[in-house]
């Protein structure tokens, strides 16, 4: 079978495992929510079958292209979610955000060409692997931030007790704090994709900052995230102001790392619009 | 007087090191870098074919057109924002030292039910033993003491995270060190080079360069010595791997080594690094001659095609005829390019195609191939020569590993701040007519919210070991 055909039953696989989530969410049956994770376990594994397939045939990563940059996203957002299921089983019912997220991506992935491209010499560095994979962490970590905090702000001030969807979401506070500490690991991952980045230039081109939009945009997004961290000790920042401000820094992120590269020209856009 | 004097020290010292002054500076710091940001992104031109979206355009019309002048702005910021760094550092010490000496102080029972984590309830007899056993399998130091009032614990898990913040604080004093490094020692400079040449490095034989830093600028005199060119192509347009094998020679003439230099691995000759340059191609050396007999020589560079379908031209100007002479090279070494073979079949002959351009008028002269000449318009140019040449850019910046190492230590920082909590326990065990009972209190530096869960759930594991029923 070929890389398009596991990559159309890791879809599959998804799509069955959003309907589980939601009917796990919605009926509250413990059931729902393990085929949920069996069906997110199983079409994870055809979708690395497919990411690996395309990678040995590729002769390189998936990251070239908005096919395999959507792919790999999608990929490491399941991979990312099945994790922190695992760590912190409270956050089970987050699979109704992230699965059909994940499959919505890898559908739009199919829009781009799948045309596998070589790697340029700049492109040929094993730092590159290092700062992309970093750039989905903290991608994923702060679109995970985000969703809690607008869990907080929809929960906030509800009665617990109440049935409905909420009440199977954990306490405000719990959502606050986890959501803090997604956006202190996606600061870390964030400042290891600038680090890494700066050090591969230097490789490259002997030139460690160069002011570049993608590249000063990612500082701006550094600094966005580092004035949270901040606020949250000097000004006890939490609750509201928190998730607000986790939304409104998300927008900064989104620009930098989606929007800036397919308009601006520059090494970060040269690979990505087709 | 000097008391005044003093007082008026500490005020400045409590001002410069107040986290409230280095949130405003950050967030001055986060404006001056959108503002580079903006004017980055204005500096290049959309692709072909698109249109800027519209965030964009509102981003563009926030950049003011002077950046320049916010660079005193930008650097005055960044000197406060390390000296608040330094006071606040100051300032964390003596904090960190103070949470320490509570830390480690015992407390009585009155102060534990002040915790905001804390649980009252029956034990057995002479359970003191299983509580510190329980606190010390789950990764806790544990002290303990009886005294006259009972027994008095004390726990501490990841008690080094308290200075995490500090040092990822400092952090920034290295990094400015690397980048005042970098500022004062950075120098490079570009070449170009043929094979069988030698390059020595000093100032005057690039053909581009920088300044000469104030610190150590002098020249290194070691030679390197283009032995081939190794340039690689996926197919026309899509390079491979640019490289160039060269002859080291340190600047006593003393062979170093045969090495190979390509993209991304850079060669270290004498603390200096030298980069593969992505300019590669053929130089044609011409000679013109006038009608009355004037002659001019000179050379030309034509780039090997870096898009499919690219061809290879340069313009010259004919200085005193007002005419410019459009030059297009064919040449057979193209297609003995790796990847480029197709191209062969265009470029069977090694010849240049001639036009010559008078303001809007553009005029075909013909062809002149390698070794002849063409006349026209009382003009004679003659081809004779065409050598392969290759680039490399020499990089000197001892501000690079400091400030390399400066990122390990932050991340570390970043690292023990947010993911090694200190977290506290104290514990007291009464007797009571009712038998003994224990006080628990704990307390962690962040993620209370979920902390509080946590220690729910190590009060119920321990009530199984230690509850009197």
């Amino acid at each position: 079978m070929t890389a398009v055909g596991f990559y159309w039953l890791a879809i599959i696989g998804y799509v069955l495992s959003s309907i589980a989530y939601s009917g796990g969410l919605a009926f509250s049956k413990n059931s729902f929510r393990k085929a949920g994770l069996f069906l997110a376990i199983t079409g994870l594994l055809f979708h690395t079958v497919s990411l690996g397939i395309r990678w040995s045939l590729a002769g390189h990563g998936p990251y070239i292209s908005t096919y395999e940059i959507l792919s790999s996203n999608a990929w490491i957002a399941v991979l990312f979610f099945l994790f922190f299921q695992w760590k912190f089983k409270q956050f089970v019912n987050l699979g109704v955000a992230v699965m059909p997220l994940s499959f919505l991506m890898m559908g739009f992935a199919l829009i781009g060409s799948q045309e596998a491209r070589e790697l340029p010499p700049t492109l040929q560095s094993a730092w590159l692997m290092v700062h992309i994979l970093f750039a989905k962490l903290t991608v994923a970590s702060m679109l995970v931030a985000v969703a809690m905090s607008g869990f907080y702000l929809l929960k906030k001030g509800k009665d617990d007790t109440k049935s409905g969807i909420l009440s199977k979401v954990p306490a405000p506070e719990v959502l606050d704090d986890y959501s803090y500490r997604l956006i202190a690991f996606g600061f870390i991952a964030l400042t290891i994709m600038v680090v890494t980045g700066a050090i591969w230039a230097n490789d490259s081109w002997g030139s460690y900052w160069s002011w570049a939009p993608t590249q000063t945009w990612s500082l701006v997004v550094w600094l966005v995230y580092g004035i949270f961290l901040h606020g949250r000790i000097t000004f006890k920042w939490k609750g509201t102001v928190s998730s607000w401000y986790i939304i409104f820094a998300f927008v900064f992120a989104i620009a930098a790392f989606f929007v800036i590269p397919y308009f601006v020209s520059g090494i970060h856009s040269a690979y990505m619009t087709d | 007087m000097q008391d005044n004097r003093n007082v008026f020290l500490d005020k400045i010292i409590k001002f410069l090191g107040r986290l409230k002054l280095s949130f405003i500076l950050l967030l001055f710091l986060g404006l001056l870098v959108s503002q580079r940001a903006i004017m980055a992104q204005r500096a290049v031109l959309p692709k072909e074919g698109t249109e800027l979206p519209l965030l964009i355009r509102i981003l563009n019309s926030l950049g003011i057109f002077s950046p320049e002048k916010l660079d005193y702005l930008f650097y005055i910021v960044l000197a406060l924002f390390v000296l608040n760094l330094g006071f606040a550092g100051f300032k964390m010490v003596r904090r960190v030292r103070a949470k320490q000496r509570i830390r480690e102080d015992f407390k009585n029972e009155e102060s534990l039910r002040t915790l905001s984590n804390n649980t009252v309830f029956p034990v057995r007899q002479y359970a003191e033993e299983k509580v510190a056993g329980f606190l010390k399998r789950n990764g806790f130091r544990v002290h303990y003491e009886t005294v006259n009032s009972g027994f008095r614990l004390r726990a501490q898990k990841h008690g080094t995270g308290q200075w995490g913040v500090l040092l990822f604080h400092l952090t920034f004093l290295i990094l400015l060190i690397g980048i005042i490094l970098s500022i004062t020692t950075r120098y490079s400079g570009y070449a170009e080079i043929s094979p069988g040449e030698t390059f020595i490095e000093k100032h005057e034989n690039y053909l581009k360069k920088t300044k000469r830093p104030p610190l150590f600028g002098d020249d290194k005199l070691f030679k390197i010595e283009l032995e081939d060119i190794d340039l690689s192509y996926w197919g026309p347009g899509v390079v491979k791997q640019r490289a160039n094998i060269v002859n080291v020679y340190n600047s006593d003439g003393v062979f170093l080594g045969r090495k190979r230099m390509e993209i991304n691995r850079p060669l270290k000759v004498g603390g200096v690094k030298i980069y593969q340059g992505t300019r590669q191609g053929f130089i044609a050396g011409l000679e013109i001659t006038d009608s009355e007999n004037n002659k001019a020589t000179g050379t030309v560079r034509f780039r090997v095609p870096e898009k499919p379908g690219a061809k290879m031209l340069n313009r010259i100007n004919l200085s005193g005829t007002g005419l410019d002479l459009e030059l297009e090279l064919f040449t057979e070494k193209l297609g003995e390019i790796e990847g480029l073979e197709q191209l062969g079949a265009r470029h069977m002959a090694t010849l240049l195609k001639v036009t010559t351009i008078e303001g809007h008028r553009r005029v075909s002269r013909g062809v002149v191939f390698y070794g002849s000449a063409l006349s026209f318009e009382g003009l004679t140019v003659k081809f004779r020569s065409l050598k392969p040449y290759t680039s490399f850019v020499v990089v000197r910046d001892y501000g690079v590993p400091v400030i390399f190492a400066g990122f390990v230590f932050l991340l570390f920082g970043l690292v023990v701040t947010y993911f090694w909590v200190p977290e506290n326990y104290w514990a007291v065990i009464k007797k009571s007519a009712d038998g003994d009972y224990l006080v628990l209190g704990a307390t962690t530096e962040k993620y209370k919210g979920s902390f509080k869960n946590r220690f729910d759930m190590q009060v119920s594991e321990l009530k199984k070991e230690v509850l009197r029923s």
